[in-house]
């Protein structure tokens, strides 16, 4: 009788919890649809499309530089996926891959002990996790990236955190990316926190700010697929499955966390911390926005 | 009678003059740093709406900086841009609230 009372409880309890996971990622749903749609909408056909959303390139660059139409799947190659030159670059650049040497160094960083003889492994036992970050932890009631777990990891074995952004952490990650190549990203939504966590990084996505007034929206969703100059703007839309990058830039590897806060910052405004509250959300909205997609990182960005 | 009304009024002239001209100075450090709080209060505001503008700490540093040579002129005028920075910064973040859900795609 009680065995019984308690497989129906557990059975309630799984049931419950997913009528109500499905529930805080109804709005989440819809919006990462909404974002496919318009992108492969934007990109099934930008000649007969070009008044709605290329109405400042020309038709002649169009056919020569535009590669189309796209399938979900090709937004994990950023700019390379629809401009042309940038995809020639990109090809020979990967001919040798600058990240190669940095990713050969996060591999053994992986393996070389911690002053108490254990590795990273002892917190990862697999390192082909990157799909499930950034998460809600719903025991801190806080969204954690990649890079927090793996201090997290540190502190817990004795050690000092790393520096976010570059060198160390960058190196380290890329090597949990590149084992995790291929896997589909797959950010959750487990509770009602975890829901204003979304919305908020989302606002922060549409929401025009700095002093020239601008949002994420005009560079990577409505500029995507166009020019600032000689820069081809890259869509939001699988914009996360290739980090960490080695950005030409950069001169060196860096993380998702570092690009979304040079991003902020070229709106006009205050370059916000890493890791912080706002920057987390953000991370964890655009990832969710890249649901699905396979990861491809690391890669070479300019 | 005459002479000491003369005097007195020339007194009186004399220690008003004195007054302002020794309260001058002072009275502008007392401006810039009103100025300095009132932008440093308003940043503050910014900053924590996660709205700042890139330059305006470098701004209100600047002035502090200016404050502390004694540079009172100069300190008040960047701490009137960096209170304007800050000020614009959440007004634009007024009326970014009313249209950010306009560009959502649907």
């Amino acid at each position: 009788m009680l065995n019984r009372y308690i497989t129906v409880s557990v059975l309630l309890f799984i049931l419950n919890s997913l009528l109500f996971a499905g529930e805080f990622n109804e709005q989440a749903e819809k919006d990462r649809i909404a974002m496919q749609k318009y992108f492969l909408k934007k990109f099934e056909n930008p000649l007969k499309n070009a008044g709605e959303y290329f109405p400042y390139v020309s038709e002649e660059e169009i056919k020569k530089n535009y590669i189309y139409p796209l399938k979900l799947e090709d937004f994990v190659n950023g700019t390379a996926a629809w401009y042309k030159p940038t995809r020639d670059q990109m090809v020979e650049i990967n001919d040798f891959p600058p990240y190669e040497i940095p990713l050969d160094e996060g591999s053994e960083l992986w393996e070389k002990p911690f002053a108490n003889g254990k590795t990273y492994s002892s917190c990862f036992p697999n390192p082909a996790i990157k799909q499930n970050y950034p998460y809600y932890d719903v025991k801190k009631d806080e969204v954690v990236t990649i890079g927090e777990a793996i201090n997290e990891c540190r502190v817990k074995n004795g050690e000092k955190p790393l520096k976010y952004g570059k060198g160390e952490i960058a190196k380290i990650i890329a090597y949990i990316a590149y084992e995790s190549r291929g896997k589909r990203i797959n950010v959750k939504i487990p509770n009602e926190k975890a829901r204003l966590a979304y919305e908020a990084g989302k606002k922060l996505f549409y929401k025009q700010r700095g002093y020239l007034y601008l949002n994420c929206v005009e560079c990577h969703v409505i500029g995507a697929g166009q020019r600032i100059r000689q820069e081809a703007l890259s869509p939001i839309l699988g914009a996360v499955s290739h980090f960490p990058v080695y950005r030409l830039k950069w001169g060196g590897l860096g993380t998702l966390q570092r690009r979304l806060a040079g991003c902020v910052k070229d709106t006009g405004s205050e370059k916000p911390k890493l890791q912080s509250k706002e920057l987390k959300e953000l991370e964890y909205f655009v990832t969710y926005m890249s649901n699905g997609l396979k990861l491809n990182g690391p890669d070479t960005r300019k | 009678m005459k002479n000491i009304l003369i005097y007195t009024l020339f007194s009186v002239l004399l220690l008003f003059s004195g007054c302002s001209y020794s309260s001058a100075p002072q009275s502008k450090a007392e401006v810039a740093k009103k100025e300095i709080s009132k932008a440093e209060a308003r940043y503050t505001q910014a900053h924590k709406a996660f709205v700042a503008w890139k330059d305006t700490k470098k701004v209100l540093k600047k002035a502090k900086k200016f404050y502390k040579d004694k540079r009172f002129d100069d300190a008040i005028a960047l701490a009137k841009e960096a209170y304007y920075q800050a000020d614009m910064a959440l007004i634009e973040a007024d009326e970014a609230e009313k249209v950010w859900r306009s560009v959502v795609p649907k």
